[in-house]
């Protein structure tokens, strides 16, 4: 579907993205996953057609679009600050794409409120962006951009706006809402749940590279790098025999094991008890059931972990 | 939920000199000019009674040379505020589009020449406008004209001297106004299919007419009360309502009539300001 190749694009002397390749397969939702600076947000620009990049091609469905204006490609973005315009309604906002296709007044009118349904936005047509909630903007800007029945859709932070809760519900929306459509989703993130959560799969982003691609559990269980493993999730990592041991708190079991160590610190999260232990290996996090009870801070604890739990990265 | 008792005070602090300030600089003037337009004039200093009449106002309103000038002022003033916005605006949006740390510079070049007396600029204009002035013996030393163009006392020097004074008091609340639309809009608009003369049409230019309607403000209002330009630059059949009324003043010392000539501007001159009001009303 989308096929990226060697893409580079440097600002200034900064190479903002560093010979990417990449490719994104029709129906899923593939997320680019980084902290801020990794050259996610340009990579999903060039896609827009944003940014042009320096090197590389960005192929759509076997076409060339490296060059091609925004208004000319397939694709469609949701803005990180939705950029709805405010002196148009919602229906004006969700029918701004459809002006320039060639489509009768009837079929604009009937696509438009095909959209406002879609994204349950019934009743509010009428409204002002300055009039809807975090909420409501959000499901306009992914109403307008897909009511041009894009072949890709970018989203670019989309959920970054909204409060904890609002997220969680809108992120399982997200995901149903392409089911349905059947279209691939090009997500941006530095949020590694938000990843977890809704995609198909990942690609870790470091530098301007991409350094893993893969479903989310395969991140999660295998990282390939170091920055990986610390990037997405919580990890213990010390050193043995010159390679870097990873293991995740949730493998690390309290009470029996050949480590010891002294409990520094619980944190009750609800589910999840995190419990911090000073240990030769350095300092060590066990995750276990919220409904366990907690040791006492200062008593000395044996801990382990399954043979499988341990994964050796290289530097 | 009722405010503090120590924010409302503070608020008359901060309001009631800024109200006083009003009211004695613009409230109690233009009481005062109201008053005496419904004066009558007499020989004595100052030379007007105190009365009640509106005789005065029939008398501009039925004498067609006050009637003339000011259809005039407007003509001229809206005239050249139409030009001064196709001037302008181009001219803002270059320099909002500009690199951020190129638009200080272009800006200050706008600024610039206000930094010189507005008279002294007016009388450049004379010297350069005149039948033996810069331009004129230029043309004529180059061999393209024989005899002078007619570039002063007419229309041309009156709008010209206008719209140069006055462009940068349109250029600066447009380019206020386009620096803030969000770039994302834009880019919002290419995304959904618009190239860029639709994008700006559909998107940045609706956006900036509040700031366009400001500019137009604050160059149709003092240009309708203009005086030192139509005199310099212009010629007997550009007499703006501002002459006439400083003719009224200085020269047959009726301040009756000079002061309902003032007051009939200002009403004029409250309209356009009084529309825009409704309009940012409507607008938010």
């Amino acid at each position: 579907m989308i096929r990226i190749e060697r893409l580079a694009k440097r600002f200034g002397g900064v190479l903002a993205v560093d010979g990417v390749d990449l490719e994104i397969a029709q129906g899923e939702i593939f997320c680019l996953l980084g902290p801020s600076g990794c050259g996610k947000t340009t990579l999903l620009r060039c896609i827009g057609g944003f940014e042009v990049p320096d090197e590389g091609r960005i192929l759509l469905d076997g076409q060339d679009v490296t060059g091609l204006a925004p208004w000319l490609r397939p694709v469609n973005t949701v803005f990180q600050s939705y950029a709805l315009f405010p002196h148009l309604s919602v229906a004006g906002n969700i029918a701004f794409g459809l002006e320039t296709l060639a489509m009768s007044k009837a079929d604009r009118e009937a696509r438009v409120a095909e959209m406002i349904a879609l994204v349950r936005l019934d009743g509010l047509a009428a409204r002002r962006p300055s009039q809807l909630s975090g909420g409501q903007r959000q499901r306009v800007a992914i109403a307008r951009a897909l009511a041009r029945h894009p072949k890709v859709l970018l989203l670019d932070e989309p959920l970054s706006a909204l409060d904890a809760k609002l997220r969680e519900e809108t992120r399982l929306e997200l995901v149903e809402l392409q089911a349905r459509l059947g279209i691939s989703f090009v997500f941006v993130t530095h949020d590694q749940d938000e990843a977890m959560a809704i995609s198909d799969r990942i690609g870790v982003m470091q530098g301007g590279r991409i350094v893993q691609v893969g479903a989310p559990a395969e991140i999660y269980d295998r990282p390939a790098t170091r920055f990986v493993a610390e990037f997405v999730g919580r990890i213990n990592m010390f050193e043995r025999g010159g390679a870097w041991i990873a293991v995740r708190p949730e493998r690390v079991a309290l009470g029996a094991g050949p480590h010891s160590g002294i409990v520094r610190e619980c944190a009750f999260l609800g589910e999840r008890r995190l419990i911090f232990i000073d240990s030769p290996l350095g300092r060590m996090t066990a995750s276990v059931a919220g409904s366990d009870g907690a040791p006492e801070n200062g008593a000395t604890v044996a801990f382990g972990w399954p043979a499988d739990a341990e994964r050796a990265l290289p530097q | 939920m009722s405010e503090a008792p120590w924010i409302r005070r503070a608020r008359r602090m901060f309001v009631v000199p800024a109200f006083a300030w009003l009211v004695a600089t613009v409230a109690l003037p233009l009481g005062l000019v109201a008053a005496i337009s419904l004066g009558e004039a007499t020989q004595a200093a100052p030379p007007f009674d105190w009365a009640l009449n509106f005789t005065n106002y029939a008398l501009v309103a039925g004498d067609p040379l006050y009637v003339e000038a000011f259809a005039r002022s407007v003509r001229i003033a809206a005239t050249s505020t139409a030009i001064c916005l196709a001037i302008g605006y181009p001219m803002a949006l270059a320099i909002a589009r500009a690199p951020r740390s190129r638009r200080v510079r272009l800006l200050f070049l706008v600024v610039l020449p206000c930094w010189t007396s507005f008279l002294i600029r007016v009388y450049a204009w004379m010297g350069l406008l005149r039948p033996a002035g810069y331009i004129n013996s230029a043309l004529q030393a180059l061999g393209l004209i024989d005899e002078p163009l007619a570039l002063i006392a007419n229309a041309f020097a009156v709008h010209l001297g206008i719209v140069y004074a006055y462009l940068p008091f349109m250029v600066l609340p447009l380019y206020a106004t386009i620096e803030r639309i969000d770039a994302a809009l834009v880019e919002a608009a290419h995304d959904l299919g618009a190239a860029p003369v639709r994008a700006f049409w559909r998107v940045t230019f609706p956006l900036s007419v509040p700031g366009a309607i400001a500019g137009a403000l604050m160059v149709f209002i003092p240009a309708c009360g203009e005086f030192v330009i139509p005199d310099l630059l212009g010629g007997p059949d550009t007499q703006m309502i501002g002459r006439i009324l400083w003719l009224e003043f200085f020269q047959n010392r009726d301040w009756p009539v000079a002061c309902a000539i003032a007051t009939a501007l200002a009403g004029i001159l409250a309209g356009p300001i009084l529309l825009f009001d409704r309009y940012r009303i409507r607008g938010t």
